[in-house]
């Protein structure tokens, strides 16, 4: 999407006003200069309304309609107040307007009410102009209203993105922007259709398929109450341990306890840090089990083999020649040397019979001594995989001894905090809220507990259904109408199932762009010992090293808004590369070209921080329209910016005072002269 | 015995194609709605057109 002109009708302090907007390859900003209070926001409101019908005003939401116009009407008469945008968008001319008619009511009426509302889209093709039917959902697809405020912002609000509370927000942006969503929906909308075609094969199906969906359907039930009290359990956990945190910062601010609470803050992070160093050693058990684990559990039946071939080899069982007569003595006492039963018609016994007339080069006796002495090469793999496992373990066992350690120390910290029951002048005392924490510790483990066995509780009744949906498809039901439906419930299953790995596929690969690209923007425009992050859980977060450790920072303003900017910009550039790329089209939900409109971005930040951001902030999009006052633009941000301002304009706001003049601006290309500020 | 049972519930490789293309479209254009009104019946109606 590129923007080409924005044009304003009676919307709000603007009569007649518009903007070019700049969008050259080497000169792609523009830039409106205007006070508080001359016509920023309205500006950016006016994208808004536009495409969503939606506006964000602090003062007189309901008055959209100029006030001049509304006072020089007369009651009865009628306001015109329209939005203008044309843009190109996949290389096609579109031109947006919305217009809304105003009717005053009374004489003293300056909000007017509104008697018509139309929206239209005309774009260009063949060189002559069309309306399109649905111009609603066609913007909306242009530009998601679920994306909009990623794309217009307005800046004393962006920091907001890098909050802990805007987590969801976060995800939400990646997902939609990379095609997540329209993977998560489809996999989601699969499995309600399998569902509807596994009702219909019960309906056809004979009494002991019924069943058995019947089962599935229940067990499923099952899980989804088990999910829900699951979900209970959860937010009782996050409670209570906000609540433990409350306490602990109670404890700190007490003079008494403010030393202990912190000592004990430094033990529960040296716990925390080995318990990662423990899950870690775990991570690599597993992966030493699932790679080789097999082997000590298939050693007896090596061994044994090994020994059975070398003792026939020494009773000369085993002759030196493949001879036809040692093939037929197999096939006569029915076992072939591996010890496999051969059976008439099964394919070892074939296999045999087709070694008939075979030589080998060097005898069978040799290739016996062969797989005797590779059996045996065997069991030394097994002890090395012991070994490996030994060592992890031990490890671990350290690691435990430490933490034990650890927890020794955090419960003597406990157990002094208990002894002092004196009370402050806040009327609280060390030894109460360090019950009351111990209290809440206890509900909190009990929770634990409870959601462990919920969990294990859903992971048995899943694995219940994965037997039943195999007795389902071994069923040999052959009503043509349930087979059909058999056939059309495997398909969504499949289709859900391929799809379910492309999405997991993608959302890891997505994390791990959006987390090159925010750290390499950030780290450009951040100071150097700070580094941003998109964690396992899509959260945006920024680290601090301190020494040789990493420590999350309690963000300032100017960071997360750093952060959040750099956040965009990295969402921008991932999402225009992926357009751009032919691979994985297939879920693209819209073009992946966005501008960015900007209301006051460097409000938060300080001069170093504006002089980077200003200088990324033309890297982050292929179109970028900055709102600013004065103050925020002298100095640093225009030193950078100068050189690649396409178009500048002026927000010239006169408030109107007197009995006939009204608040009213002018977007012009030329600062007002004589400003009162 | 039927065409269907003769294919034993089998389902190629392009019908599974077919029908990934034909439901990520029908997802694509009710993207911008929140609440994708009559998706599931689309859904049912690819598979039911694409395995008769």
């Amino acid at each position: 999407m590129e923007l080409k002109r924005l044009e304003l009708e009676n919307f709000r302090q603007f009569r007649d006003d518009a903007i070019t907007f700049a969008n050259g390859s080497e000169k792609n900003v523009t830039v409106v200069h205007g006070q508080n209070g001359s016509g920023k926001t309205t500006l950016l409101n006016a994208f808004t309304w536009l495409f969503y019908d939606d506006v964000d005003f602090d003062t007189r939401p309901e008055r959209l309609a100029s006030e001049g116009a509304m006072a020089e009407a007369a009651v009865g008469d009628k306001v015109d107040v329209s939005v203008r945008l044309s843009f190109d968008h996949e290389g096609v001319e579109y031109v947006a307007e919305r217009n809304a008619v105003y009717e005053k009511q009374s004489s003293d009426d300056f909000d007017g009410e509104v008697t018509e509302m139309d929206l239209q889209l005309k774009y260009r093709e063949n060189g002559s102009w069309a309306t399109r039917n649905n111009a609603s959902n066609k913007l909306d697809q242009i530009l998601p209203e679920r994306l909009s405020g990623l794309f217009f912002f307005d800046g004393e609000d962006i920091d907001e993105l890098a909050g802990i509370d805007n987590q969801d927000r976060i995800q939400e942006a990646i997902q939609n922007i990379m095609g997540l969503t329209i993977l998560e929906r489809a996999t989601k909308h699969l499995g309600d259709a399998a569902g509807r075609f596994e009702n219909e094969i019960q309906e056809s199906a004979s009494e002991e398929l019924a069943e058995l969906i019947d089962q599935k359907q229940a067990i499923e039930e099952e899980i989804d109450a088990l999910k829900r009290e699951q979900d209970d359990v959860q937010r009782n956990i996050e409670h209570i341990e906000q609540e433990i945190s409350d306490i602990d910062q109670k404890l700190e601010r007490l003079d008494e306890s403010a030393a202990l609470q912190e000592r004990r803050s430094e033990y529960e992070e040296e716990v925390q840090e080995l318990e990662t160093d423990i899950e870690r050693i775990n991570d690599q058990i597993k992966e030493q089990l699932s790679e080789e684990g097999v082997v000590p559990l298939a050693m007896p039946l090596i061994r044994e083999t090994a020994e059975e071939l070398d003792a026939m080899r020494e009773r000369g069982e085993i002759p030196s020649e493949l001879s036809d007569s040692f093939i037929e003595s197999l096939l006569q006492a029915e076992q072939c040397i591996c010890g496999r039963e051969l059976e008439q018609g099964t394919q070892p016994y074939e296999h045999v019979v087709g070694r008939r007339g075979d030589t080998i080069e060097d005898g069978v006796e040799q290739a016996a001594l062969r797989i005797v002495g590779q059996l045996n090469r065997i069991a030394e793999i097994e002890s090395d995989f012991l070994e490996e496992i030994d060592e992890l373990t031990a490890q671990r066992r350290e690691l435990h001894d430490e933490v034990e350690d650890w927890e020794e120390k955090i419960d003597d910290v406990s157990t002094e905090l208990q002894k002092m029951d004196s009370t402050t002048d806040e009327g609280l005392s060390p030894s109460q809220l360090e019950n009351n924490r111990e209290q809440k510790l206890a509900e909190r483990d009990d929770l634990i507990g409870e959601e462990a066995a919920i969990e294990q509780k859903i992971d048995d009744k899943n694995e219940a259904i994965s037997e039943i949906e195999t007795e389902i498809d071994d069923q040999q039901d052959e009503h043509a109408e349930t087979l059909l439906a058999k056939k059309r419930r495997k398909a969504a299953k499949e289709v859900e199932h391929e799809l379910q790995t492309v999405f997991d596929n993608l959302k890891n690969k997505v994390r791990r762009w959006s987390n090159e690209r925010i750290q390499s923007e950030f780290s450009e425009i951040a100071t150097k010992d700070l580094q941003a992050e998109i964690s396992e859980d899509f959260a945006l977060k920024i680290w601090q090293q301190v020494g040789d450790e990493q420590i999350e920072v309690d963000k300032s303003r100017g960071e997360r808004q750093i952060a959040s900017l750099a956040f965009i910009g990295s969402l921008v550039d991932i999402a225009q590369e992926r357009y751009e790329s032919e691979a994985e089209s297939e879920y693209f939900d819209t073009g992946g070209i966005y501008p960015i409109v900007m209301d006051s971005p460097f409000g938060a930040l300080d001069k170093t921080h504006r002089r980077e951001v200003s200088e990324a902030i033309p890297r982050l999009a292929n179109q970028v329209v900055v709102f600013a006052t004065d103050a925020q633009w002298e100095g640093p941000v225009e030193d950078e910016m100068e050189d690649i301002v396409g178009e500048v304009y002026w927000l010239n706001f006169t408030d109107g005072e007197g009995v006939d003049n009204h608040p009213q601006t002018r977007i012009e290309t030329e600062q007002m002269a004589a400003r009162g500020d | 015995m039927t065409d269907i049972a003769d294919e034993n519930v089998n389902i190629t490789k392009t019908k599974r194609e077919r029908i990934r293309e034909r439901v990520l479209q029908a997802e694509k254009d009710k993207l911008h709605l929140d609440n994708p009104r009559g998706i599931i019946n689309d859904v049912e109606d690819i598979i039911r057109e694409e395995i008769n």
